[in-house]
Parts: structure tokens; sequence; C-alpha cells
């Protein structure tokens, strides 16, 4: 039996303050309009009046099984796609897309302009040839916005100006002056775009490049992993282990990036015998293609590597870029355990710590590439790992950076009773050569050439006006280019 | 196919989830044994070489799984029962061991705690 009532909402109680309406809504509401009232007068109705026309079958007397009525449907299942097809797909880097406007007057960042000062605010396309370097060594990412335009190209700010100037000085000193920069800042403030401007100017002066795309790999527990044999010397310090196939990763991407190069660099120093390669004719791109042939040559062939670029010998050696993608997660212990079931720290890699060990190198020591060059490490802003070590270290780096003295009073210090990484406190002796780089948002100007470029390429379809600039400035936490870049995108009707 | 201590696992598998099929294996164990061997997480069944292989059979043949954790299982009861402690009892009557109330709810007891239990 159905309610003559709504239970859920109980529509039939209508409370009103004017007594003349209620007698009214009392009259109509008996018949509750909308369908969804678990009892409804109206289907009431209306299977009486089926009834009555006989159009319902005649109940059986019996209950009979339903499943003999209905039918077994075949269901039809979607092949899953080939193996490796979802990954490809979610790694796809899109650089163009034909459905956006082109942008006539777009120039083609060179190394002409590569430090122009007048191009400041402004976008520069990306041609061919570095396109596809940048693409072998990684240095797109998916989370950026390069689908959105029909070729791809950058905003240069002023911190890119500053950084093609540090290059064109390395270019130009004798010496071997290597700039080591630590990139922080907001989430979305164009860290990862910055080291691709880097990894862009060093491709254009023909340095060597070097990219680690993601840090967090290295210390994620989910690459291969072996305790490095250590000589009978070092059998106090603590146990190193290497990672063959990320090893063999970097010199695929190194290999593919800088192919043209490597082909013209000869051996300085004694062949690695254990390697097979050919004597006398093998040139350094022998042997990095050796290393990304093959994860068990890869860690041989690295040394042998490192050792050819960062010892001065007879053939010079061209400038090398380093570029590191969200190192903090380097700061601090590993997914990794050790054969007795310890935890792993993130230095206890080789790489990792070779790749520390260049940044923060300690005072005194040897320069660490032969012919100088520049290490272009990023913190991440989105995937940040809870290391407070790490925080602050970059505290002091800031209070350096500020002027403050080690040894004045309101210098930041690990707190006392806190236990810190003492892998971390190790890198602070290494602080001075380091430039902190702290991105924050863009200013008026470039964020006007950047939203311009959003408007001339059809995706922001109303016209920028101060006011609206501002709007957008104010909307994106003062000009954060991540931001800005959402909101360029959003459709507005 | 890998054959893993009588087993034959397909390649595709990952090995944390093909060592944790074993009788007397889970997550903490098989944490420590991979570890021990330096298997990364994500490593499948068929990225072992022979000599890992090899390394990770013996040391499992080294350990007392399935049907030898089973029988000591077995004989530790036998023990409870023949010394005729309470525990033993308990088990032989098919009653929890552990003094939780006997009124209501005690079907995985009568179902588990035997003294020949399989």
């Amino acid at each position: 039996m159905s309610l003559s009532i709504c239970a859920d909402c109980l529509s039939r109680l209508r409370i009103s303050h004017n007594p003349r309406s209620s007698l009214a809504i009392a009259a109509v509401s008996l018949t509750p309009v909308s369908s969804f009232h678990s009892a409804s007068v109206m289907a009431k109705n209306n299977s009486l009046v089926k009834s009555k026309k006989g159009n319902r079958a005649p109940e059986s007397k019996y209950r009979s099984s339903q499943s003999a009525k209905m039918k077994k449907k075949t269901r039809d299942r979607p092949k899953p796609p080939p193996i490796g097809e979802r990954r490809a797909q979610r790694h796809r880097i899109v650089l163009s897309n034909t459905n956006a406007l082109e942008v006539p007057s777009l120039e083609n960042w060179s190394k002409e302009n590569m430090t122009a000062e007048e191009n400041t605010g402004r976008m520069l396309g990306l041609d061919g040839a570095l396109l596809d370097k940048l693409r072998d060594c990684k240095a797109f990412k998916t989370t950026q916005n390069w689908s959105l335009f029909r070729r791809p190209a950058t905003l240069i700010r002023s911190e890119t100006i500053q950084l093609g100037q540090e290059i064109e000085q390395v270019n130009h000193s004798q010496g071997k002056k290597t700039v080591r920069h630590l990139v922080t800042g907001d989430k979305a403030s164009g860290k990862s775009i910055l080291g691709l401007q880097g990894m862009t100017m060093a491709f254009m002066n023909d340095w060597l490049v070097f990219n680690i795309p993601e840090a967090q790999e290295f210390v994620n527990n989910t690459s291969s992993y072996a305790p490095l044999k250590q000589k009978d010397d070092q059998a106090q310090s603590e146990q190193l282990y290497i990672q063959p196939h990320l090893t063999q990763a970097l010199l695929t991407r190194a290999l593919h990036a800088n192919e043209s190069l490597l082909k013209t660099l000869k051996f300085n120093h004694e062949f690695p015998k254990h390697l097979p390669l050919k004597q006398g004719t093998a040139t350094l791109k022998d042997l990095v293609q050796l290393g990304a042939s093959d994860h068990t040559f890869a860690w041989p062939a690295w040394q042998a590597l490192w050792r050819e670029l960062s010892e001065p010998g007879a053939n010079s050696r061209p400038r090398v870029l380093i570029a590191v993608d969200s190192v903090d997660h380097w700061m601090g212990p590993s997914k990794y355990r050790s054969a007795d079931f310890k935890i792993i720290h993130a230095h206890q890699f080789t790489l990792v710590r070779q790749f520390l060990g260049l940044l923060f190198a300690k005072a005194g020591s040897s320069p660490p590439l032969a012919n100088g060059g520049m290490l272009l490490y990023s913190t991440t802003g989105s995937n940040t790992p809870a290391f407070p070590s790490f925080g602050l270290l970059l505290n002091q780096m800031r209070a350096r950076a500020q002027g403050l003295d080690p040894s004045a009073p309101g210098f930041p210090l690990p707190a006392p009773f806190s236990k810190p990484d003492t892998h971390v406190l190790e890198l602070m002796s290494g602080l001075g050569d380091v430039n902190l780089v702290e991105l924050k948002g863009l200013s008026v100007e470039e964020s006007k050439g950047y939203m311009e470029y959003f408007v001339r390429s059809g995706l922001l379809q109303r016209p920028l006006t101060e006011i609206s600039l501002a709007e957008f400035r104010a909307l994106a936490g003062g000009g954060v280019v991540g931001e800005l870049a959402k909101l360029g995108r959003r459709v507005t009707v | 196919m890998v054959f893993i201590l009588g087993v034959n696992f397909p390649e595709h598998r990952f090995i944390w989830r093909s060592l944790e099929t074993f009788f007397g294996i889970g997550p903490s164990t098989r944490q420590r044994i991979m570890a021990r061997f330096h298997l990364h997480n994500t490593m499948k069944v068929g990225d072992l070489n022979q000599t890992q292989i090899l390394d990770l059979t013996a040391h499992l043949d080294s350990m007392k799984l399935e049907n030898h954790l089973r029988r000591q299982i077995q004989q530790d009861i036998q023990r409870l029962r023949d010394t005729g402690t309470y525990r033993g009892r308990r088990h032989a009557m098919n009653l929890p061991v552990r003094g939780q109330n006997t009124r209501s709810q005690i079907k995985n007891a009568r179902k588990l705690n035997r003294a020949e239990r399989f």
C-alpha cells in the first residue's frame, strides 16, 4: 500500500501563514508533481488505468523465477590497449595544437637574442633542432601547457636574462668558472620552465647537457639498486649504492641530446679497459652509447665519462650544464632498504651524492668541471616531501643572501633537542658558492606579455586591458605564472 | 614462467605479489626478503636474473614455509594438548583459547581451534 504522503519530504504538509490561501493549496497538494516521490498519487492512478485496459500480462498463479525469462546478454568486453600504450599516453608530450591561432610576429629564440634585455616580458619561439634536443633530454613535462599553442614558445623573464648573462660570462671566462644555482619558489612559479630555459640556452651555446627531470625516481624504490663494492680503505665509511637503470636512463638522455657534440670528443685519459670499446678510434659518444645500451655497463661508463669531463687533459672539453628538478627528494631517507633492512639515506646513492657534491662543493675543493659550466637545480612546489633539515638549509641560504653572517645571533640554526639529518647538515659547509634563485610572481610587464600571447593565440577571448590584467594578477596570487596560465586558458562566456 | 620454490610464476607478475602467495610470507617478511636481495618494489618476476632466482629460492628453502609451517602449528597444538594445558584442552574442545566469552560469537573458534587442524 502506498502512503498518501511522501515519506521523504512530507510534501502534503505545507505551512502557510496566509489562512486564505491555505485551503487552495490543500486542494492542489493532493497530487504531487515531482516524479521522484515515493508515494505518488499519479503513479497509483496510472497503474489503475493500465489494469483497466488490460495491458498488463495476466498474473500467474504461482511465483516463477524471473531468470528464466531474462535473456543472458553476452557482454562485450573492450579489448585493453596493448602493453605500454597507456603509459605512453600518460607521458606523451604534445608541443603543437593546430586549433590554436598562429601568432604572426613570434620571433625565434636564438643565440643572438639570448640575452637581449628588450625581450623581457616577450614570448619567443623554440625552433626545430633545439626542440628535438630538449625533447630528448626530457626537458618538457606533461604538466606544462605546450599543447595549447600552435608552436612552442617561452616567456623571457628577468631571471631568464640573468641566467643567459651568466652563461655568456662562463663562455667568455678563460678559467673553470662554475655557476651554481638552486631555484626555489612556490608551486607553479616557473621553476621547471627556468630549468628548461637554462637547457635551451646551453644547447644554443653548444654545451653538454645532463638533465634529471625527476629526482624522486632516485629515492622511491622503483628502480634497481645494488651495493657498491668498496675498497679496503673505505671500509669504515658508510655503504654506497649504485642504480644501474637510472644511470642508463641518464646516459640515454645525454646521448640523444648531445650526440653531435659527443662525437667530436676524444678520450683524454687512460682508456677504461674493462669496457668493450674500440681502442684508439672510440669517442665519448661510443662510451655513452655503451652505457645507454646496457645497464650493466652504465655505472662504469658514467664513471669513465665523468672522469673525462671533470679532469683536464690534452683535448679541450665543452662546458657542461647539469639540471636537476625537484631536488628536495634527495634531502632525506629514501624508500630503499639495505640488506639488513635499514633505511638507506638518499645521499648513499652514488649519483645523488655526486650531483649534490657538485652543487654544495666544499670550499677549497678542486673545480668540478674541466672547463666550467653551470649547475641548475630546482626544488618542487607541488610534491614537496617534509624534510625540515632541507628547510633549514634553505633558510640559511636566504640569511646568507641577505648578508647575515653565520656567526650572527639571528642566523638560522637547528632547533635545540631536535634531530636534524646529519647528511643534510654536512651540505651546509658548502653553501658559500650556491646562489639561491627565488622565483616570485611575474612583474606587470611580464604578465602583460604573457597574457597577450594567450589573447593572440585565441585562447583568451576578451581584450586585455589594464583592469583585466590587474584582475588576472590578483587572482594569480600576484602574477604566479602557472596560475596566470590557468586563467588564460579558462573559457569565459 | 619463472620457477621459485616449486611454483611457476608468470613473468609479468610483481615479485612482492608472488612472494606473498606462499603460506608464511606476509608483507613484513616479504619486505625483508626483498631488501636482503636488493630487489626494488616494482620489480617483476621476469626481471630476475638466474643468480637472483637461485639466491631467492635458497633463502626461501631455508625458511619454514607452506607445509612445514602448517605442520609446526599442528605440532605446537598437539604439544599443548599432550601436556594437558588449559590451552590444549580448549583446542581439543573446539573452544576459544584466549579467554573469550563463549556465549555467542565463537564460530571461528569452533571452526579453527582443533587438535587436528588442516
